[in-house]
């Protein structure tokens, strides 16, 4: 007699069993016998493993090193793995950017501007038909963002493109032009340009938080800053308030990331070369008296600064100018070099993302019953 | 003990019988609803759990109730107390389930997972004594679809 043979727990409690296992555990399982390969593949089963790892197992980075591999780096135990992941469908595959995450999948960019969506935990891929509205490369800019509609349980990625008003192409089109693509209808759709200037001096994906998409804008005719909120479910903006002290003529300049589910806002006060950076989190969504700050002091930046994730409560992640990864305490606010064994010396992009099974061909887990 | 200790007696389905204090045995809360719903009489019926069962069910009870009892003293207890051979654990998870104690459900099935954990396929079936019961065809196709995760 054993545990898992001839269904002889009730399924319920196998569920319980399995979900407190990491998505290689489930791999591994799978490969056992029949009847577990198929309790571990359906969707009930996903779903319930998604919702429990969702919130157990801490963040991961994924890198995209300068010569287009890509590398997950694991904290567990205080101890920090890394692990090389061999995803490159043709040869001619040249991923150039990661341009954010949502409840597994991460979006990443080809050199010819194709996206794809992948876990890169299992592997799993979805490559996205190209848009029939993306504005030709030459001339034009392009921020992307990806995020999970709640209401409607779809994946959606998001661009923002607008031609470059400095060359010959199209200098009187002004428009910010919104596309969409959803996972779960599998197609493009064109919708109203968005209401701000996204003319800003370095392109942002969005940033995900509460079902929507952030972006820092500028809003006309003034061009006051804002935080310009894309809901998916609603695909409108609304703004969201941010720290009471900035300056609403020029906070646009800063960078908005995501630390511990939070929207932050990283202000870097300076110019080029700096040691210092405020970040102001906002820790009850959409709550203006919640934005907290804290600062990262001591590490000498050229071009920016920006936290990645928490590791421990006191232990903030933080991106060098895109060329080295380093821990900084915040209670000893003292920061040292994140030793990995196996560490590039410098990556094109790096992003965060949660270990779980959701599929990019079939993500949609919402309409199961749990 | 005081006069007003009152005591419940469980009945497994080997036709054992437990006599146990009913502060202790409100740790089922299957037991529990029984007692205050007053759908108590004489004998307590658990027609899904055996005497062999029942018998570490009550060791783990009495353990967690006595009085004074440290917390390293309790872990020590529990980690004796998942050691043993997967059928009991198979067996002490249906129990736990059928009594409704979370507690003893809980550490059981992290029991389970943390033998699973690490573990290859062939490991985990001499583990568990679960049958191949894959074709050579159907495990090459299984192993290739979840290669990423033997990396």
């Amino acid at each position: 007699m054993s545990i898992f043979n001839g269904g002889y727990l009730p399924q319920e409690l196998l569920i319980n069993i399995f979900c407190r296992l990491p998505a290689k555990s489930i791999g591994q399982l799978r490969c056992v016998s029949n009847p577990l390969n198929s309790l571990l593949s359906n969707k009930q089963f996903l779903k319930s493993h998604f919702t429990r790892i969702h919130f157990q197992e801490p963040e991961k980075l994924i890198l995209l090193s300068n010569s287009h591999s890509f590398h997950t780096i694991t904290f567990k135990n205080n101890g920090v793995f890394s692990n090389s992941i061999n995803f490159q469908q043709t040869p001619s595959d040249q991923f150039v950017d990661i341009c954010g995450s949502c409840n597994g999948l991460v979006l990443i960019l080809n050199k010819d501007d194709t996206i794809v969506v992948i876990n890169p935990i299992t592997l799993d891929f979805k490559k996205i038909p190209n848009s029939p509205f993306a504005l030709d490369p030459v001339g034009s800019f392009s921020m992307y963002g990806f995020g999970y509609d709640y209401v409607n349980d779809d994946y959606k990625i998001v661009v923002i493109s607008r031609y470059d008003h400095d060359n010959e192409y199209e200098p009187d089109v002004l428009d910010m032009f919104m596309d969409i693509y959803s996972l779960k209808v599998g197609s493009w759709k064109r919708i109203k340009s968005s209401p701000y200037d996204h003319a800003v001096p370095e392109l942002a994906s969005g940033v995900f938080v509460n079902g929507a998409l952030h972006w820092l804008a500028s809003k006309k005719p003034d061009y006051v800053s804002v935080i310009g909120a894309f809901v998916l479910s609603d695909e409108e903006f609304v703004e969201v308030p941010a720290p009471k002290s900035l300056d609403k003529g020029k906070f646009v300049f800063n960078k908005l990331v995501v630390v511990k589910g939070c929207l932050c806002m990283v202000v870097d006060n300076l110019e080029g070369y700096g040691n210092r950076i405020d970040v102001w989190m906002m820790k009850e969504y959409g709550v203006e008296e919640s934005w907290t700050k804290f600062c990262v002091d001591g590490i000498d930046f050229y071009d920016f600064l920006k936290p990645l994730c928490l590791i421990r409560d006191d232990e903030v992640v933080v991106n060098v100018d895109g060329e080295k990864l380093m821990v900084y305490n915040l209670e000893e606010e003292r920061s040292r070099d994140l030793e990995v064994d196996g560490i590039l010396d410098r990556f094109d992009s790096v992003g965060t993302f949660v270990e779980s099974l959701v599929s990019p061909v079939d993500p949609n887990l919402f309409g199961i019953e749990a | 003990m005081s006069s007003s200790t009152k005591f419940l007696t469980l009945k497994t389905c080997d036709d054992k019988k437990f006599v146990l204090d009913e502060a202790i045995a409100v740790r089922s809360q299957t037991i529990k609803n029984m007692v205050e719903d007053d759908c108590v009489s004489n004998v307590i019926p658990l027609p899904n759990v055996n005497s062999k069962t029942m018998t570490k069910v009550i060791e783990y009870w009495k353990k967690h109730s006595e009085e004074g009892v440290s917390k390293d003293v309790l872990m020590d207890f529990d980690k004796a107390f998942v050691k043993v051979h997967h059928s009991i654990l198979h067996a002490l998870i249906l129990a736990a389930n059928f009594l409704n104690d979370k507690e003893i459900l809980d550490m059981m099935c992290q029991e389970v997972a943390d033998r699973i954990k690490g573990k290859t396929p062939e490991e985990i079936r001499k583990e568990f004594d679960i049958k191949n019961d894959f074709t050579p065809e159907e495990e090459e196709e299984i192993r290739k679809e979840n290669a990423w995760a033997f990396e």
